[in-house]
Formats: C-alpha cells, sequence, structure tokens
C-alpha cells in the first residue's frame, strides 16, 4: 500500500515536472520570438554592417565542390535538426524537417518574418534554411536555426544532400513557399 | 604485372579500412591517380578497384562479379590477432573464392600483391599464386629523421634530441612515411612489420608547390580574435597561395568581404546535437573538401584541435595535408594543458606574440606535452590585421565617422553577447555625460542585440575598428588579443582597459595589468572593489581631452610575414613536413 502511495507519488511528480517544462519551453521560446521581433525592428537582415577592411590579394574563382560523394561509403545517420529558439514542441522529434530555400532576394525581409511567426504560433516543421548566399546566417544562427548554404545556384544535388545529412523530406521556397523538391 | 599500377591515370577505388596504416601507404604509392577509398563495393564510377586484405575481399566477393573494372587484392599475412592456421585457412578459402570469381568476371583478371618481399613469398608457398611484390622501390629509401615503431605500445618515437614521440594513429602513415624512415622489433606481428617495410620503400610524391590551396579553420570563437588573426595571415598568405576558408564564426561574413572563399559551418553546440553524430559528418565533409581542393594545409587557429580534423587528414590519400596550428597563448592560469597534447598531430605550432607575454602564466608557457611528434613551435612577434600604414590621421578618422568637434571616447567592451556589462556601460555613460564626453559605442558584428538606445551617444558598427582610432580622444576596451596589440601598438592616445573575465577567455586582467605595470595604459582592476573601480573610470574620463600621453608604447611589429613564411615552408626556420 505504501509502495503505491509512493508510486503515485512520484508519477504526479514526474506529471508535474513534465508539465513545468513545457510550461518554461513555450514561455522561453516566446520571449526569443519577442526577441527576434525586436531584432527585425532594428532590421536584423537589411541593416548594413561597414567593412573598413584594408585591401586583399585577389583569389582565384574556382567553385568549391562540397557535396561528397557517397559510393562505397557508410553515411552517418541524418543529424537531428533543432526546432530553433522561437519555437516549442514536447514532440519536436516527430515534427518533419523541411527545408527552406532562401535565395539571395530582398523579398526575404518580408517573407521570412511571416514564415518564423508561423512556426512561433504553432510548431508545424523542423526548418533547415538552405541558403545561396551567408548573408543572412548571423540572423538564423542567433535563433538556434539549422542552415545550410548551398552557393549560388539551387540543384537536385544540394536537396538530396540536405535530405541525406538533415533528413529534409521536402524543400519549399522562402518567398513563396512553393514546393521545389520532395524526396521520392 | 606491376606495370600501370604506380601510374594509373584512372579512377581508383581502395577497398579498405580507413584507419589501416596500409591503406593510407597504397593510396599515397598511387599518386597521381585519383583514389576513391571506399568501405564497400561501389556500383561503378572507377576503372580499378584495389582491395586491401583478402579479408575484405572474402566479405565482398559476392558483389565483385559484376564489375566493370581491373581487380588488384593485397594479400596480407598475419595479424597480431591470427593463429598460422587461421591465416592458412583464410588463403585457402580465397584461393577458392578466386576460382569460383574466374568464370564469372571473363577477361578481368584479379592481380595478387604482396606488401614486402617476405610477405610474397610466404602467400606463395601457402598456395596462393602468381603474386607479385606491389610497386616499391628496391631500396630503403632517404627520409629526413628515424623513428622507432613500438607495435605493443602503438607508439612512434622519433630518434634525435628529447626523443620526441607520438600515437601511431596520430597522423596518416603516408605522412609518417614521408617524415621519417621506420624500424619495428622483429616481435611485432607479420603485417605490421610488412607495413612499416612498405613505408620505407614507397616513393613518395612531394606536393606541387606552385599553385597550392591551403584550408583555414575558424572555431566558434566567443569574439572575432579568431578571425581576425586569421585574416590579418590571409592577408599575407594570399599573395601565394588559395585559401578556402572552414569557418565557424557567425561574422563569416567577414570573410566573404575581404574577397575568400567562406564555408559557413555550425557546431554541435549551434545545433544543440550530439558531438559524435555531428563530427562524422564534419570529417565527411572536411575530407572531401581537402580531397578536391588538392589542399597541402590546414591552418587552425583556436585552443583544441577538434578530431574531424585530424580524422580527415588519416584518410587514405589525404598525406600530403600538414597540420598548422596557430595557438595563441595567455591563456589563464588553471586552463586544461591536456589539450596541448594535440601537437602530436601538428606539423607547426606557431605562437603569434604578446605584448604582455612577461604576464603569461598559462599551460603554454610551460606544459610539456607527452606527444609532440613532429611538430615544431614558432614564436613570433604580435597579429594585427592592420598596419600603421593602414591607419587614417586624427582628421581624417573624424571626417569618416561625421564626428564633430568635442571630445570623443570610443567603448569597445568586447564580446557584449557575452558577458554582461550593463553596470560598466551604465557607469561610463554617466561619467562621460558629468564630463562632456561624447561616447561611440563599438557594436561587435556579433552582436546579439542593438547597444542599448538608452545610453547617450553614438553606436558605430564597423569592422575593424582600428582604421579610426585616431579619431578619438580617448578609449576604453577590452582587453582581447587583438584589440590589445592594436592598441598599444597603433594608438597614441589615453586607454583604459576594462578587461572581460570568463573562464573561455583569455587572460585579459593579465595581459590589461601589464600594460598598467609599463605605463602605457589605465585600467580597471578587476580585483578591486566597485567604488575603486568606479574611481579609476572617473579620474579616466574626467581627463579626457586634456591629457598628456601615455609613457612610451612598443614600436610597430608584426610577425604575419614570418607567419606565412614559415607555413608557405620559404624559411630559415622551416616549413610544414621538413622533418
Amino acid at each position: 500500500m505504501a509502495e503505491g502511495n509512493g508510486t503515485q507519488g512520484s508519477d504526479a511528480i514526474m506529471r508535474n515536472l513534465i508539465q513545468e517544462s513545457a510550461r518554461s519551453g513555450a514561455r522561453l521560446a516566446r520571449l526569443e520570438f519577442q526577441a527576434l521581433l525586436q531584432d527585425l525592428n532594428n532590421g536584423a537582415l537589411s541593416r548594413a554592417y561597414a567593412f573598413e577592411l584594408p585591401d586583399f590579394p585577389g583569389q582565384p574563382d574556382d567553385p568549391i565542390s562540397l557535396i561528397p560523394d557517397f559510393a562505397g561509403r557508410p553515411m552517418p545517420d541524418s543529424l537531428e535538426v533543432p526546432l530553433g529558439a522561437i519555437a516549442f514542441s514536447n514532440e519536436k522529434k516527430d515534427l518533419p524537417t523541411i527545408g527552406i530555400y532562401c535565395p539571395d532576394d530582398r523579398g526575404l525581409v518580408n517573407a521570412l518574418p511571416r514564415l518564423l511567426l508561423d512556426l512561433n504560433q504553432r510548431a508545424f516543421a523542423r526548418l533547415v534554411f538552405l541558403c545561396q548566399s551567408i548573408e543572412i546566417i548571423p540572423f538564423l544562427g542567433r535563433y538556434g536555426f539549422c542552415f545550410h548554404v548551398m552557393g549560388s545556384t539551387e540543384t537536385e544535388e544540394d536537396f538530396l544532400w540536405a535530405s541525406k545529412k538533415f533528413g529534409v523530406s521536402e524543400v519549399r521556397s522562402a518567398l513563396s513557399t512553393e514546393l521545389l523538391w520532395k524526396r521520392r | 604485372m606491376t606495370d600501370g599500377v604506380t601510374h594509373d591515370p584512372d579512377r581508383i577505388a581502395l577497398l579498405c579500412d580507413f584507419d589501416d596504416p596500409a591503406a593510407q601507404l597504397i593510396a599515397a604509392s598511387l599518386r597521381p591517380a585519383e583514389v576513391v577509398p571506399v568501405e564497400t563495393v561501389p556500383d561503378g564510377g572507377f576503372e580499378h578497384l584495389v582491395i586491401l586484405s583478402q579479408t575484405l575481399f572474402l566479405v565482398h566477393a559476392d558483389k565483385l562479379a559484376d564489375l566493370n573494372a581491373r581487380i588488384s587484392l593485397i594479400v596480407r599475412r598475419r595479424t597480431g590477432v591470427m593463429s598460422y592456421e587461421e591465416w592458412a585457412e583464410q588463403i585457402a578459402l580465397t584461393q577458392n573464392s578466386l576460382e569460383l570469381l574466374a568464370g564469372e568476371l571473363g577477361d578481368t583478371e584479379v592481380a595478387l600483391y604482396g606488401l614486402s618481399d617476405l610477405a610474397v613469398s610466404h602467400v606463395d608457398a601457402a598456395g596462393l599464386n602468381p603474386i607479385a611484390l606491389w610497386p616499391q622501390s628496391a631500396e630503403v629509401l632517404a627520409r629526413p629523421a628515424q623513428a622507432e615503431v613500438d607495435a605493443a605500445r602503438a607508439v612512434v618515437t622519433i630518434k634525435g634530441s628529447g626523443a620526441p614521440s607520438l600515437k601511431a594513429d596520430a597522423i596518416n602513415w603516408a605522412a609518417l612515411a614521408r617524415r621519417a624512415q621506420l624500424q619495428t622489433t622483429s616481435e611485432a606481428a607479420e603485417d605490421f612489420q610488412d607495413i612499416v617495410a612498405i613505408a620505407n620503400h614507397l616513393p613518395l610524391v612531394e606536393e606541387d608547390a606552385a599553385a597550392p590551396t591551403y584550408i583555414i579553420v575558424v572555431p566558434n570563437g566567443v569574439g572575432l580574435g579568431h578571425l581576425t588573426r586569421m585574416l590579418a595571415v590571409a592577408r599575407r598568405l594570399g599573395e601565394r597561395a588559395r585559401l578556402i576558408f572552414w569557418c565557424y564564426s557567425r561574422a563569416a561574413l567577414i570573410i566573404k568581404q575581404a574577397g575568400f572563399a567562406v564555408i559557413a559551418r555550425q557546431t554541435a553546440h549551434h545545433l544543440g546535437i550530439d558531438g559524435d553524430a555531428w563530427r562524422q559528418w564534419e570529417t565527411l565533409e572536411f575530407a572531401h573538401l581537402l580531397r578536391h581542393s588538392g589542399a597541402t594545409r590546414v591552418i587552425f587557429d583556436g585552443s583544441t584541435v577538434d578530431a574531424f580534423i585530424t580524422r580527415a587528414m588519416r584518410e587514405p590519400g589525404l598525406d600530403q595535408v600538414s597540420l598548422v596550428w596557430i595557438r595563441r597563448a595567455m591563456w589563464q592560469e588553471g586552463s586544461n594543458a591536456n589539450v596541448i597534447e594535440a601537437s602530436q598531430f601538428c606539423d607547426l605550432i606557431i605562437e603569434p606574440g604578446d605584448l604582455a607575454a612577461k604576464a603569461d602564466r598559462g599551460p603554454t608557457t610551460y606544459f610539456v606535452p607527452e606527444h609532440r611528434g613532429f611538430s615544431k613551435l614558432v614564436k613570433v612577434d604580435p597579429v594585427t590585421l592592420l598596419s600603421p600604414e593602414d591607419m587614417r590621421t586624427r582628421r581624417e578618422a573624424r571626417k569618416h565617422l561625421g564626428l564633430k568637434r568635442g571630445t570623443y571616447c570610443l567603448v569597445n567592451l568586447g564580446a557584449d553577447h557575452f558577458v554582461d556589462r550593463t553596470v560598466l556601460s551604465t557607469q561610463i555613460a554617466e561619467l562621460a555625460q558629468a564630463n562632456r564626453v561624447t561616447l561611440v559605442w563599438a557594436q561587435s558584428p556579433l552582436a546579439e542585440v542593438p547597444v542599448d538606445a538608452k545610453l547617450p551617444g553614438e553606436v558605430l558598427r564597423q569592422f575593424p575598428l582600428a582604421r579610426d582610432f585616431a579619431a578619438f580622444d580617448g578609449i576604453i576596451s577590452a582587453a582581447g588579443y587583438n584589440s590589445f596589440q592594436e592598441l598599444m601598438m597603433m594608438y597614441e592616445g589615453p586607454v583604459l582597459f576594462a578587461p572581460t573575465v570568463h573562464a573561455r577567455l583569455d587572460d585579459q586582467p593579465a595581459r590589461a595589468g601589464y600594460a598598467v605595470s609599463q605605463g602605457w595604459a589605465e585600467a580597471l582592476d578587476t580585483g578591486q572593489n566597485g567604488a575603486a573601480q568606479y574611481q579609476t573610470l572617473s579620474d579616466f574620463i574626467r581627463g579626457l581631452g586634456g591629457r598628456s600621453t601615455p609613457s612610451a608604447r612598443p614600436e610597430f611589429q608584426s610577425g604575419v610575414a614570418l607567419i606565412c613564411d614559415v607555413i608557405t615552408g620559404s624559411s630559415a626556420s622551416g616549413g610544414p613536413g621538413d622533418g
């Protein structure tokens, strides 16, 4: 009898802890989202930083191969993609991983906040930002998002790579949410 | 039978265990062919498959029948864990499998090789033939040093002064073979003796120095210290080599702005994920970059050499890459000294000078690693991104920043996302207002939030800051490596150091304290109470605009040229791989 009471007591404590943890997680996500909005209002995506760099020697502009050939090599497991600091879910591991293709386009300044607002209101997926250039990386990194810089062109090969490395099931455009690629 | 193997122009797949020293040696011997190490038989895409042992052959024999490629099988002698009977049985099985396979392969031949003369004769005597010696020099080739390999302890000891050592799996064996002629004892397993023998007989092609490519790894530092130092080196090194940055700092954009190729990465910590899983992907992708860029140096600036770098460099075919560790000193007293054991992976360790070196009490000043391998330590003068000729005059700088008449003080408190300096900022603001000093708050590209809008003054979002130092009547600054060297060598006005104290940082209080002891600057003493610190701050700000210049600061000196010379191997101090 006493044992049973003890177990019930422990269960109750555990339930309370889990609920409290969920409440704290949701509260933290809200705070992070407020910080993100403030950051955006301060022009995080458009604010220029002054580079007063000295002269550097010119460098060859050869393309760099970034996607390894997997033939004959065992592939590591896909990495667990974070949800990002602005969203919370008790079942984040069950959420799909979606690639968000971010071209070098001024339209991102408007499109990204919309997407992130959606994510904050309902944690619908874990996002991997597939970026054409590195300009928005400081912003994405600041809020705990996963990114992969693809380079100047969007290719099937890159999307396939993101699928292997991050478990991305589909890729959508950050500008239009149009489906660009789906894992077969 | 040996013709065409060493200079095969094709794409060659090497079926091997990546950690097998023989695989690392054979891959190097196949250069200049493109060698792709594999752990399973690929479907295609290559003309020649080299299988590194009969064990691997037996495991994968069923996948060889449909292969449209030449096959070379290296038959190995006994390892330490195998009895003679087991080995003989394996040889017999191999013989049977080869006979079965012969009918299915048609015209495709399976050529058999041994690693040494003894291996050839043992395998031949066991009934597996015809077998030839893997192509190699008839003579033991001269190397820059001699080393003893203790197979039981898995340690390599280099003969000579201090008898430095390294773990036997620390570096790629082809890189080891290039640096030293190896010896082992007769007690070592037969296969290990063969590996040592072929290491000493393999002609190893030296790098093509005409158009080298170097990979610069920038860790995720607290501030911009690593990145700025590497840019300083790149500014000069970029004249001699193609540089590709592999960068974990969120300030990677600076590197792109400087005109270099940059691959932006995220750490396991950034992603909040397991380090082992992350490291497997980093190793895979980094090894791919090394292979396809033809890089011959990895230059790393940081306090801990991550295992993904050394694992990638050990992959078969990547033996021509040497590791240069740029390791700033001035670690905090009591820091983890064991990370210095990473010396054994390096060819060159470069310590950029610090004007406050005499106050250094950290482990780089005393710790002797158990294994330091072939690494050479080269100490150079301080490293700064800018030189005096890059600096603007006071007039130019004021015009550039749009400053009006009056007394201006630059406040650069460093990594503001890392340590809360709200109290200090508020005190500075109050004192500045009371003394009619206009503050200019420097904001790092890494800053998470803008400088508090409630603080009076202006915000300067510029990198690097140093070009416009002359615009200011005084500077309050953290005492990180770069700021300290720049201010002490390239600024003539009064400086107050406000050192940042944190376990992940260098010993800023010691650096600042040294500057005070030399009369170069003033500093907030972190050991003092708040009132005393406030007084120091107050005295400094009150005196701005009318104070005399501090006592003579050090002349400008730069270690960048020597760093570039030792990295490229054009210095008398020797370059990587000189042995």
